[in-house]
């Protein structure tokens, strides 16, 4: 009699388990933060401080850069500003955390999917690494998540 | 402001450090640039850089091509494979920041490269008053 009942509790967790992950809102965790990065970069600006949604690693190239070379490394960080506009973004989980990649057209009017990895630090999710990959036209979009790594030589 | 650098200034870069290279030295740079096979680039955060291939090897300091890019690097990679047309296909990775780099691909025409600015009159032309952009011009006629 307790057999059968633990068999369908097991079951039923699996089942239970899977139907979150699949949620597409429960995988969307990196985009919400870049998205949270993007308004805070739209409201306050280049000057502010963002290190809370760097990994210490990344933004040490920010405490390292002297005050000539502080403005050229703040909008390299400040990646939503790469972009005229943005047409689709892909997440996925990787073994290191998360990877995201997002397709649009730069400023410079250049096709480009930039891939940003996502490491867990003090119980969040920040961004340790990007890579801008150019491709020909819209039509060479990455299709899917990939890790900076991946999208590099 | 847009402070990435373009699509165009990365093949650029791609170009003028084989045009550094080649006045290095010009013979080894002609014989990797001909001979098929991979061919690999390398640029470390002090600009020196090199040229590396079965025809043999260049080193030589890439830092007056990234001060005219006005291009601050960590290190950049560039692979690249010469085909039996006389086609560079490369794939070029350049790392700004611990955290922010752009990889670009392309392909380079090598006699194109090669006679864009090379010897007496391309030094000449320098001395002028904007031959830089005339010399951008000749390197993007090469780029593809």
């Amino acid at each position: 009699m307790r057999r059968p009942l633990t068999i369908s509790s097991i079951l039923i967790t699996i089942l239970f388990t899977s139907g979150c992950a699949s949620n597409p809102a429960e995988q969307e965790n990196a985009w919400k933060v870049y998205e949270r990065f993007r308004m805070a970069l739209e409201e306050n600006g280049i000057e502010a401080d963002y290190s809370t949604f760097f990994t210490d690693h990344a933004y040490q190239d920010i405490r390292e850069a002297n005050e000539k070379d502080r403005p050229y490394v703040k909008e390299m960080l400040a990646y939503p500003r790469y972009f005229a506009s943005t047409i689709e973004h892909f997440e996925k989980n990787a073994a290191s955390g998360t990877c995201l990649t997002i397709n649009g057209i730069t400023l410079h009017g250049d096709a480009g999917s930039l891939s940003i990895e996502f490491l867990k630090e003090d119980g969040q999710l920040k961004m340790n690494d990007a890579n801008l990959l150019y491709v020909d036209s819209e039509a060479s979009f990455i299709g899917q998540a990939k890790c900076p790594d991946e999208t590099r030589a | 402001m847009p402070i990435s650098h373009s699509q165009t200034e990365l093949k650029l870069a791609v170009a003028r450090f084989l045009e550094l290279s080649y006045s290095t030295d010009g013979t080894t740079t002609a014989r990797l640039m001909r001979e098929a096979g991979p061919v690999k680039l390398s640029v470390d955060h002090h600009g020196r850089a090199s040229l590396d291939g079965r025809a043999g090897k260049v080193t030589f300091s890439a830092q007056e091509g990234l001060r005219e890019l006005g291009m601050e690097l960590r290190m950049a990679d560039v692979s690249m494979h010469v085909d039996d047309q006389g086609l560079i296909q490369f794939t070029a990775s350049f790392r700004f920041l611990r955290a922010a780099s752009a990889t670009t691909s392309g392909s380079i025409d090598v006699e194109k490269l090669i006679t864009s600015c090379s010897g007496l009159i391309c030094t000449a032309a320098k001395a002028l008053v904007g031959a830089k952009q005339s010399r951008d011009r000749q390197l993007l006629e090469a780029l593809q």
